[in-house]
């Protein structure tokens, strides 16, 4: 009697467990159906880095030096770390949502690589480090304007700016339209 | 006259031959034909019209290529550094005819250097440009940079 109580039980819980697993999937595919993913989402709009090395351009400082007006200078100095950070920023927020764009879409994927998740992790991991660090950087930059700092400044930018790339290739490489690097497109 | 509203490639590329060689070579400097392209722009629309352009090559290949042109003038002078910026800001004021101060101020005031940024611009670049710009009508009004000095 007692093993026939058991059995009982464990069937009642694995028909429970069933008919939640079978929700859930009703469920996520009504979310899916209501909200199918737009095509712009795809679209890569990645600042151009060579923005950024405008914005960082020593030329333009050193120029605006040789003026004799501390106050444009400044001006100079505080209008390009605005931009900079502005780009960063950009490129951060555009960033996460291409990665997290990769992980709604391989949660439906069938032929998942771990390795090249695992790799992908690492990238986006790698890009935060730079980031942050960039960021610190470039916030530094007034005080510090060395054309040695602004190439030191623009190498890091570079790391991230394919480590960005890297990312967006993941969501589906040929695939994914650029958005123009010229800043017009 | 093109009266289709389809635009081929062809018809593209001699539009913009067109507008390059017989308008844009006769301005000087990229600054002046980036302010000449941008009035060809209605501000309601955010169309190009050129009428002659229009009547030779049919009016969406004249709306492109006064776009693409645009696009590249804008670009040139985004990309330029600071000093040669300010000179196309200073070979600008001077082509205008009018008193130099003038210009400089109601440049400052009316901010009339905001229209020249192409529609299709992204914010940071459009801001960049914008920046820039302010700059540039900063060094041209400092004494150092007045004529004769």
């Amino acid at each position: 009697m007692m093993n026939f109580i058991i059995i009982i039980s464990i069937s009642v819980a694995l028909l429970y467990f069933l008919w939640v697993a079978a929700r859930r999937s009703a469920s996520d595919s009504a979310v899916h159906s209501d909200h199918p993913w737009e095509p712009a989402e795809y679209l890569v709009r990645l600042p151009p880095r060579a923005l950024l090395d405008r914005f960082l351009s020593s030329e333009d400082v050193e120029y605006a030096a040789t003026l004799h007006s501390p106050a444009l200078l400044r001006r100079v100095v505080r209008e390009r770390r605005r931009l900079a950070v502005a780009w960063l920023r950009q490129i951060r927020r555009e960033a996460g949502r291409l990665y997290r764009l990769h992980l709604r879409t391989v949660r439906q994927a069938e032929g998942l690589i771990p390795a090249a998740e695992v790799k992908l992790a690492l990238a986006a991991g790698s890009f935060l480090a730079v980031y942050v660090v960039l960021m610190g950087a470039v916030r530094l930059y007034g005080p510090l304007r060395t054309r040695r700092f602004l190439e030191s400044l623009q190498t890091l930018a570079n790391t991230l700016s394919n480590l960005g790339g890297r990312i967006a290739e993941s969501i589906g490489p040929g695939l994914v339209p650029q958005s123009d690097a010229r800043g017009v497109s | 006259m093109f009266t289709s509203t389809q635009t081929s490639e062809s018809q593209l590329e001699a539009a913009v031959r067109d507008l390059e060689t017989r308008t844009l070579a006769n301005l000087r400097g990229e600054l002046t034909r980036l302010v000449y392209l941008s009035s060809t722009r209605d501000y309601n629309t955010g169309e190009y019209q050129h009428d002659g352009l229009a009547h030779q090559f049919g009016a969406p290949a004249a709306q492109r290529a006064l776009a693409q042109c645009h696009q590249a003038a804008f670009h040139d002078l985004l990309y330029s550094s600071l000093p040669a910026l300010v000179a196309q800001l200073a070979t600008y004021v001077e082509s205008t005819g009018a008193e130099r101060e003038k210009v400089l101020q109601s440049w400052r005031q009316l901010q009339a250097f905001r229209v020249l940024v192409p529609g299709t611009c992204d914010d940071l670049s459009a801001d960049f440009f914008v920046s820039n710009i302010r700059i540039a009508l900063e060094v041209l009004g400092l004494p150092a940079a007045q004529p004769g000095n």
